[in-house]
């Protein structure tokens, strides 16, 4: 409700504390145990990142798609807009992003099955360079630096590039 | 699970389960175990022993646990060892195996010499200086590691029957794809395109040889600025040896998690100076094309291993962390392999 400290704020604090306890036991416990409470530390890092950013970086991936669409469909024949169409009637309902690489990884394999034509490869390639913003995008997440600079929502380039 | 034959009560039991697979002349009257912190499908304990005149002999014991990482053959691996160990490769000499898993190390093992030397991690930025001072000096690591490369490359294949599978390139990736369906806890687009992406890229030809499978800096024992030995043979085959070429050429195994680790491939060595001297050396032409799918069978071999231990944490097969841990060494390998691809 309206209490201080965030839930990313906590897990950075708990982070904190693990690593700095086997710092100051030193070499007390045992090698195995030492690199279980940093792995710990490791994780509470990482999710600290996520906790605070994750639902920022599906909204983002949403809107690309959805971008990516409306300009596939506006530039291409009217397969083009079918194809288009039919992915987003399946993305639509997802609303965690684990449901949406679902609805993806569905679409892409029915894609495959389909004959090699200009349609299919320029669907994929769509879906591509929205999978390849989002990895690059994840990974800036995790090191704390998201998000990027504003130009690269508006572009396919890298923002790692 | 952890660390349970170094208790104080339970060293003598560990101590007698190895004594039949040590040499016969070994004193263990006041020998000492220790657990190794690495090794996640192998546990590894070293056993130091002290003779009448003081003189200190160590071995490793390798133990497959239950619930390891990778369902693979620890029989196979010792095998492996024995038969590498014919060849001017440098591998630790291995003595007796235990097939049985009713022991204190709690899984079949084998006893093998502990070498000299340290494991270089390319993801701690102190180790790859030292292998990049290496490089920019002596280059002597990275001689070692192409001339080691070379040596497992030109084993008769002959010598591996019986000891090792003969994988062709669509088995590989089958056998990872396979791992990815069963382990996988949710589904990864950009996993499952890389698949259909490989299946797409069955190389033209084969360099048919001896496949070390997870050729690295990190397995290999470095001890005077020179590779001491070269270790973790479990995931060894025959088939296509430019595996080795494109998995070494991973972007992770230079030490990158998320950030850019070292320029060098492996931390090592410059890949234009190691592909063009293998080639020399090997007397073949290598395709950096297929190198590059080969890179991308490497990674999604890491992503499945990592999802494995994901797994196995999640249905309390394992309360090791760091199988926890490996959702977070995922995203960097994803990344790679978008770029990869050339997506």
């Amino acid at each position: 409700m309206f209490d201080s400290l965030t839930p990313a704020e906590l897990v950075q604090a708990m982070s904190n504390t693990l690593r700095k306890t086997v710092s100051s036991t030193g070499s007390a416990g045992s090698e195995f145990d030492q690199v279980q409470c940093l792995s710990g530390a490791s994780i509470g890092r990482y999710l600290a990142q996520e906790l605070a950013h994750a639902r920022e970086l599906t909204d983002w991936f949403r809107s690309r798609i959805d971008r990516a669409l409306a300009e596939a469909a506006s530039g291409g024949d009217d397969k083009d807009e079918d194809l288009c169409r039919d992915l987003a009637r399946r993305i639509r309902p997802a609303v965690e992003i684990n449901d949406m690489g679902d609805a993806i990884a569905d679409f892409l394999r029915d894609l495959d099955n389909l004959p090699d034509t200009g349609q299919r490869r320029r669907a994929e390639s769509l879906l591509h360079g929205c999978l390849r913003d989002l990895a690059d995008r994840q990974v800036l997440m995790l090191l704390g630096e998201y998000p990027p600079e504003p130009d690269a929502d508006d572009t396919d380039e890298n923002p790692r590039n | 699970m952890e660390n349970s034959v170094c208790a104080s009560d339970t060293v003598k039991p560990a101590l007698e389960a190895v004594r039949p697979h040590l040499p016969a002349d070994t004193d263990l009257t006041s020998a000492e175990v220790r657990q190794l912190s690495g090794g996640w499908s192998r546990h590894s304990y070293v056993v130091t022993t002290v003779d009448r005149l003081e003189q200190k002999r160590e071995f490793v014991v390798r133990v497959r646990p239950s619930g390891a990482l990778l369902e693979t053959d620890i029989g196979v691996e010792y095998r492996t060892y024995q038969m590498v160990s014919d060849e001017p490769i440098p591998v630790p000499r291995v003595y007796g195996y235990e097939d049985s898993a009713d022991n204190p190390f709690g899984g079949p093992f084998f006893v093998m010499d502990k070498l000299d030397g340290w494991a270089p991690s390319t993801w701690q930025r102190d180790h790859r200086e030292l292998l990049e001072r290496n490089w920019a000096t002596s280059r002597s690591i990275a001689e070692d590691l192409l001339d080691i490369l070379h040596k497992i490359h030109s084993v008769p294949v002959e010598r591996c029957e019986g000891v090792l599978p003969r994988l062709s390139y669509v088995d590989v990736v089958r056998y990872w794809l396979s791992i990815y369906e069963g382990m996988r806890l949710v589904r990864d687009p950009i996993v499952e395109e890389a698949f259909s992406w490989l299946l797409d890229r069955v190389p033209v030809d084969e360099h048919l040889g001896l496949v070390h499978g997870d050729y690295r800096i990190g397995n290999t024992l470095i001890a005077d600025d020179r590779i001491a030995g070269v270790l973790d043979w479990e995931l060894a085959f025959v088939g296509d040896t430019r595996f080795d070429l494109g998995y070494m050429s991973l972007e992770y195994l230079a030490g990158k998690f998320l950030r850019k680790g070292s320029r060098l491939l492996c931390g090592t060595a410059a890949r234009e100076w190691f592909m063009a001297e293998y080639q020399r050396r090997r007397g073949v032409s290598v395709d950096d094309e297929v190198v590059r799918t080969y890179s991308v069978m490497g990674a999604l071999m890491l992503i499945t291993i990592l999802l494995t231990g994901i797994r196995y944490f999640h249905d309390g097969s394992t309360s090791d962390i760091r199988m926890a841990w490996g959702r977070f060494a995922i995203p960097g390998l994803r990344q790679d392999l978008v770029h990869l691809m050339g997506w």
